[in-house]
């Protein structure tokens, strides 16, 4: 049986194995070091919106709770974005001419719709639910940020599986007693803390099905 | 082992089969010496039926004594020995692997993959598309986006309503299920209304969302718009006086009034109805034994005996959920009926009469497989046993099985008088129903077990011919150039109607024909003018439930495609002069205020229901029902009516004559008569006993087909006269001697893609006058073969990691999951336990210490502190109706595969029914075991997932994450129980097109649609168990303010199954609440788990089958053969 020996065109590949052997690490690096970055994670999103709305003059400014637009926080999974008519309480009397409220006045008018842009988007394999983590007293600044603060809407957190964990796993941090619930800038005091995760005895659970069904 | 070496290695234990080149069996037939049969020699034909049948047959039930002696086999051909158990393709265990059918090779699949990772690269720049939020203007009042509400509304099908509850996210409708607030539609079981849906209800919903629907006007095979055919309204009025209706069966009280108000303003206009599922038999037979037309209801809940004569009581009779539910009442150890003055537990006992193995029949105690046409005789013997008419002049009386049965089912009826009923089939002559009625009254039953109703007033069904007779002179009229105009609402005569009739031929020589139909159907093709239908969810409609409460619908959706609903057509043809007219024109003034023009659906409905007030309008439409509508009893006293002579087949016996066979049509779990053809739910769903897909076949009992020289899996011709037929063959057991079923709804045109082309049209065999039963048919053996998409030998579970996996480890352990026992027995031995199965490893040093003994775990176990979910099916009540199956498809999104997918084994149904045989295939024991994801505590698939992506929750959940599956499959091989199912290809692909997004609406979107590559499996319904939690914490907090928990009291968290699931045999809870009615049910004496001795603790356990056999039948094996054997490690 003859030996078999390479043929001469494969010595051309060794150099290229070689690099091929030498970059892969560094690419490796890189890799995950880009994948951590705020960027990739999409901290600081922060998408153009049809009508300029700041929360920082709303929320902020003029102190409406998060509540009288995102009415269904407690009692649905998703916080609702208000349909115009919620606007138009108020903007049918204030600032009932602004161009920048045009796009809101033509949906009321024409009952027709906003397309507002996503900011917070998790992946359709995840099932986050307003309802369970507003009932158990986690203010809304824990994951949404200093949104009294934010002209432009931006995503505050990484909301990343491993954030969302590190609460499920130790949850006392981000409790807060219910009449603090929307307020921002409020650091509970370990008291109020700790009696609110016994009260409502907060156990959040780390099962996959929690998130994923 | 793989399939190969077992090939090189193993002893052929039979003679070889020959295989086509996928390993399908096209031609076996083992030469077998008659000894080695499992069951006595009972070779049909003329000589041998003599010897089998004979008055003095040694012993009737010598045909059931000796059945193989592990008790259960599933198909003829391994009850044979012949099953491709032994073949190359059956004995691998996972024959849905790609090797088996992927064209694609090793090397193209590189090719392809290198290409996508580098494409993947290029497109992860950014994480996810932009998504938008599009909020409505105004929300409508309590709308919360993100949550679900339900409505109620109605189905209907053939000429029965039923009450339905829809679920709708967001405004569109995404679940069916029965509405537990109808009285007659649901039933209070532990404190708790239930209700159940079968599967062509809940299935029906699919069809909203068919993006083959119908979606424009017709007009001479061009299209046309709505305003085309109102253009033509004026021309068409001047017609209505000579034109005719055809109707499909509705109960609605709405089209009787609009008919009523139509003849009226045009009397020469005549209306017809035509069903081709009809139960005017029952309707016409009542009217000879009473003098008119009355209906018949049963009340089984407080029966001790029920005989059904051809009658399939669970899923084909109108009532079926109801009686199902009752059956179930009465049938449960510790149903309604205990109250046995002994302190026994007392259930009922179900005697069936038919010739096709139906669910009824699957779930009877003692079953007489008998030709429909002998329907008749039998009903005669019996009345005559009973004292009631003359016993018939035919040979079948002399038979020892019939003797037998008549015998002690009149001696047991005499006993049980006031406690017992006996209900006939719609393919049953109007004779017999008479005669049934007569019998009925001898037991004591009316007013006891049975209810008649008086039709109301005014109503068609009180005066209307039979549906072929309608058909049959409509046709004769059309073909004879009497009608002008003839206006079609619903219904697919074309496709549908009698053979003779010609329908097709008749509809050409009409001039202006008009359809009205969800599907641009054969008819609609063959009409001048179709219009297309808007479906139940879409409009306003009603509907009477066979008791006669009338049921609500109301439009969920505005029209998808812009449809006309039967009542909005006919309110639009009559035009509102013609109303108000007949209503008055204050009324309608009231009705329709200042709008001009036609009436609006709900208008008409309203006018019909007449609510007192507005608000009592709003509550009944919120209610899904109008209250006290429900048909009076009547006050009827039957009459003696003559019998018919009786035919010469009927006089002769259980013979099998070629060229004197019977045949009779069988409505199609698929398709029910046709119209389902595009439903891929329903397609997909196998039967309950052939466990056959995408098909339709003849089905022919086992002797029969041995006397026909015909074989399964192969096709034969059909002939009757000079109509012929050539379809699949089906050998089922239990199909009575000489006589072939045909089941229907096959060989459809013009369905759309989903049904064209599947099965065979049996229509074509179908005349005016065998339309019920069809006599001297003949059969003969084409000798092609044909495949069936059976998924009957997928999911082996007696397969698998138990040692020795051969033809007897298989047989060894099929006992162990079946369990069946005998309310005698339960009686009578009050220790009696489902067997725990043989132990394989034990923990010896708790033996050696004198601990208690138990089970040595590989698996660290763990305890659970929480809710610990858990199931419990009992199979006593199972009828196998497949509504769970349905249930789950619709709750989770579970995508359908196809018919050559399903021939793959790669069906996705995360429950599957295991169905079991036992004893001779003449007369077979049926058992159905529904098997989901057993959620084992010792869960062998979490061992072998190398990502993680099972896992287990600390509520003892077996966790499915798909994000995190890699598609290694191992868990699925790893599975003792089979349930795991894995996307081999991206089965929604098809949803992404264009013109087939309407079809995404429909999904859950509680629930991941899964992609490619990942495995799936039964979750218990998680999303119900998490939003019952969430919404309990939240309702908690409203309530107490500031303490919040999660009390769920038993019945909060309901699976899609246990919902569906009319007799209730699936239960669901929490097992942690030893009140919990599931945690009493695990306790039970009854309880079983599926494989004990591989220790995986199943959360889900079995209630053993109870049969309750007259003790005077010798039966065979009709106690659980295994029970001893199976503790005491037989062989």
């Amino acid at each position: 049986m003859p030996r078999f020996t390479f043929p001469e065109w494969t010595e051309t590949l060794k150099k290229w194995i070689n690099l091929l052997v030498l970059g892969a690490p560094v690419y490796l690096v890189a890799l995950v070091a880009y994948g951590v970055t705020p960027q990739a994670l999409r901290v600081g999103y922060q998408p153009p919106q049809p009508v300029p709305y700041s929360h920082a003059l709303h929320a902020g400014e003029l102190g409406i709770d998060c509540r009288y637009c995102h009415s269904t926080v407690e009692r649905a999974g998703e916080a609702a974005i208000p349909p115009a008519a919620v606007c138009m309480n108020c903007h049918g009397t204030v600032k009932k001419d602004s161009d920048v409220l045009l796009p809101i006045r033509e949906a009321y008018a024409e009952n027709g719709a906003v397309a507002w842009t996503r900011v917070h988007d998790l992946p359709d394999y995840v099932y986050f639910n307003h309802e369970a983590h507003v009932n158990v007293a986690v203010g809304c600044e824990s994951c949404h940020g200093r949104i009294d603060q934010m002209v432009t809407v931006y995503q505050a957190q990484p909301l990343t599986m491993e954030w969302c964990l590190e609460c499920h796993r130790n949850p006392e941090p981000n409790l807060r007693s219910i009449e603090n619930l929307t307020k921002m800038g409020y650091a509970a005091p370990a008291a109020e803390r700790k009696k609110v995760l016994e009260d409502n005895r907060v156990r959040p659970p780390t099962n996959c099905s929690t998130c994923h069904r | 082992m793989s399939a190969k070496e077992h090939d090189e290695h193993g002893e052929p234990q039979h003679s070889p089969l020959e295989h086509d080149d996928r390993g399908q069996l096209i031609t076996a037939r083992p030469q077998r010496s008659e000894d080695e049969r499992p069951w006595p020699e009972e070779v049909p034909g003329e000589d041998n039926y003599a010897a089998a049948y004979a008055p003095d047959a040694p012993d009737a039930g010598s045909t059931r004594a000796a059945t193989p002696e592990h008790g259960f086999w599933r198909t003829m051909a391994e009850l044979d020995g012949t099953a491709k158990l032994q073949t190359e393709r059956g004995n691998n265990e996972f024959p849905a692997a790609p090797e088996v059918s992927d064209p694609m090779s090793r090397r193209n699949f590189f090719q392809l993959m290198s290409a996508s990772m580098a494409l993947a690269g290029v497109g992860a720049c950014r994480r996810y598309e932009k998504e938008e939020i599009v909020p409505l203007a105004r929300r409508p009042e309590d709308q919360v986006p993100g949550t679900t509400r339900q409505y109620a509304t109605a189905f209907e099908l053939g000429g029965a309503g039923h009450a339905m509850l829809a679920t709708s996210y967001e405004g569109r409708p995404i679940k069916l299920d029965g509405n537990s607030d109808h009285e007659f539609a649901s039933s209070v079981t532990n404190g708790r209304r239930h209700a159940g849906a079968h599967t062509f209800s809940q299935a029906a919903i699919l069809n909203l969302y068919d993006p083959d629907r119908s979606q424009g006007v017709i007009n001479a095979k061009k299209g046309a718009s709505i305003e085309d055919f109102r253009a033509l309204l004026p021309a068409l009025r001047g017609k209505l006086g000579a034109a005719r209706v055809l109707s499909e069966a509705t109960s609605s009280p709405t089209i009787a009034a609009l008919r009523a108000w139509l003849l009226a303003t045009y009397p020469g206009l005549a209306w017809h109805e035509y069903e081709p599922l009809s139960w005017d038999n029952e309707r016409l037979g009542t009217k000879l034994a009473f003098g008119r037309a009355v209906r018949p209801l049963a009340k089984l809940d407080v029966c001790e005996t029920i005989v059904t004569i051809d009658c399939d009581i669970f899923v084909e009779h109108p009532a079926a959920m109801r009686y199902s539910r009752d059956f179930a009442a009465s049938r449960r150890v510790n149903g309604s009926l205990n109250f046995d003055a002994s302190g026994h537990g007392k259930i009922n006992r179900l005697w069936s009469v038919e010739s096709t193995l139906s669910h009824t029949g699957a779930m009877a105690d003692h079953r007489l497989g008998l030709r429909s046409e002998h329907g008749l005789p039998f009903a005669m013997a019996l009345g005559a046993a009973l004292g009631v008419g003359a016993p018939p002049n035919s040979e079948i009386r002399n038979e020892k099985k019939v003797q037998q049965f008549v015998a002690v089912l009149a001696e047991e009826l005499a006993a049980n008088k006031g406690r017992a009923v006996v209900i006939a089939g719609r393919r049953q002559p109007p004779e017999v129903h008479a005669l049934v009625a007569q019998i009925n009254q001898a037991i004591d039953a009316p007013g006891k077990t049975l209810e008649y109703l008086e039709y109301n007033e005014g109503s068609p069904e009180l005066e209307r011919v039979s549906h072929v007779a309608a058909i049959q002179s409509l046709a004769r009229d059309m073909a004879g150039g009497k009608v002008g105009t003839l206006i079609i609402l619903g219904g697919n005569p074309v496709y549908d109607a009698p053979a003779d009739v010609e329908f097709a031929a008749a509809l050409a020589k009409v001039g202006t024909s008009i359809h009205l139909s969800e599907h641009q159907n054969e008819t609609s093709q063959a009409a001048t003018w179709h219009l297309p239908r808007a479906h139940f969810l879409e409009a306003w409609g009603d509907a009477r439930t066979w008791d006669g409460a009338a049921v609500l619908a109301q439009p969920l959706i505005a029209p998808l495609y812009g449809g006309l609903s039967s009542i909005e057509l006919l309110g639009m043809l009559l035009g509102r002069e013609a109303i108000e007219r007949q209503l008055g024109k204050d009324v309608v003034a009231r009705l329709v205020g200042d709008q001009a023009g036609e009436l609006t659906g709900e208008q008409l409905v309203r006018a019909t229901h007449k609510p007192p007030t507005d608000a009592a309008w709003r509550r009944n439409v919120h209610d899904g029902y109008v209250p006290n509508t429900r048909f009076g009893a009547a006050a009827v006293a039957p009459g003696n009516v003559p019998m018919p002579p009786l035919t010469p087949t009927q006089a002769t016996g259980s013979t099998i004559a070629n060229g004197k066979l019977e045949v009779v049509f069988h409505y199609s779990s698929f398709a029910y008569d046709g119209r389902y053809a595009n439903n891929a739910w329903l397609q997909e769903t196998p039967d309950f006993l052939s466990k056959v897909t995408w098909d339709n076949y003849a089905i022919v009992g086992p002797e029969t087909a041995e006397a026909l020289n015909v074989r399964n899996d192969s096709r034969i011709t059909v002939k009757i006269g000079t109509r012929d037929v050539t379809l699949a063959c089906y050998t089922m057991p239990g199909q009575a001697r000489g006589s072939i079923a045909l089941v229907l709804g096959g060989g459809r045109k013009a369905a759309g893609r989903v049904g064209n082309g599947v099965g065979v049209d049996t229509y074509r065999l179908r005349t005016a006058a065998g339309f019920d039963i069809a006599q001297a048919a003949s059969v003969s053996a084409t000798g092609e073969g044909y495949t069936l998409a059976s998924v009957q030998e997928h999911w082996d579970i007696r397969t698998g990691i138990i040692p020795g996996v051969n033809t007897e480890g298989l047989q060894k352990r099929l006992p162990e999951l079946v369990h069946m026992t005998t309310n005698q027995e339960l009686n009578e031995d009050p220790t009696w336990k489902a067997a725990e199965g043989p132990a394989l490893y034990w923990d010896d040093q708790n033996v050696d210490t004198g601990g208690p003994k138990r089970h040595l775990s590989l698996f660290r176990e763990k305890e659970y502190k929480g809710h610990r979910w858990g199931m419990a099916i009992d199979l006593s009540t199972c009828t196998g109706c497949n509504a769970c199956m349905v249930a789950c498809q619709s709750e989770n999104n579970v995508p359908v595969v196809g018919r050559k997918e399903v021939m793959n084994n790669r069906e996705m149904h995360w429950i599957r029914i295991d169905r079991y045989f036992s004893g001779p295939p003449s007369d077979p024991i049926v058992v159905h075991q529904p098997v989901p994801c057993q959620q084992c505590e010792n869960a062998p698939c979490e061992q072998v997932c190398p990502v993680g992506a099972t896992v287990h929750s600390d509520e003892g959940l077996n966790d499915m994450t798909y994000n995190r599956c890699i598609g290694t499959r191992y868990c699925a091989n790893n599975c003792p129980y089979k349930v795991r199912r894995f996307n081999f290809l991206d089965w929604n692909k098809e949803w992404r097109e264009a013109r087939n997004k309407v079809r995404r609406l429909l999904f859950n979107p509680e629930v991941t649609v899964r992609m490619r590559g990942v495995m799936e499996k039964c979750t218990f319904c998680v999303q119900r168990i998490q939003n019952a939690k969430i919404h309990a914490r939240a309702q908690a907090r409203s309530q107490h303010q500031g303490t919040v928990d999660e009390p769920l009291p038993d019945g909060t968290v309901r699976t899609a199954c246990q919902e569906a699931c009319p007799t209730e045999a699936i239960v669901f809870g929490d097992l942690s609440d030893p009140n919990s009615q599931v945690a009493r049910l695990h306790a039970d004496r009854r309880s079983y788990d599926l494989l004990p001795e591989l220790y995986t603790r199943p959360r889900n356990k079995f209630l053993a089958r109870v049969r309750n056999p007259n003790p005077k039948m010798e039966q065979g094996p009709a106690k659980q053969p295994s029970a001893g054997a199976a503790q005491g490690g037989h062989r």
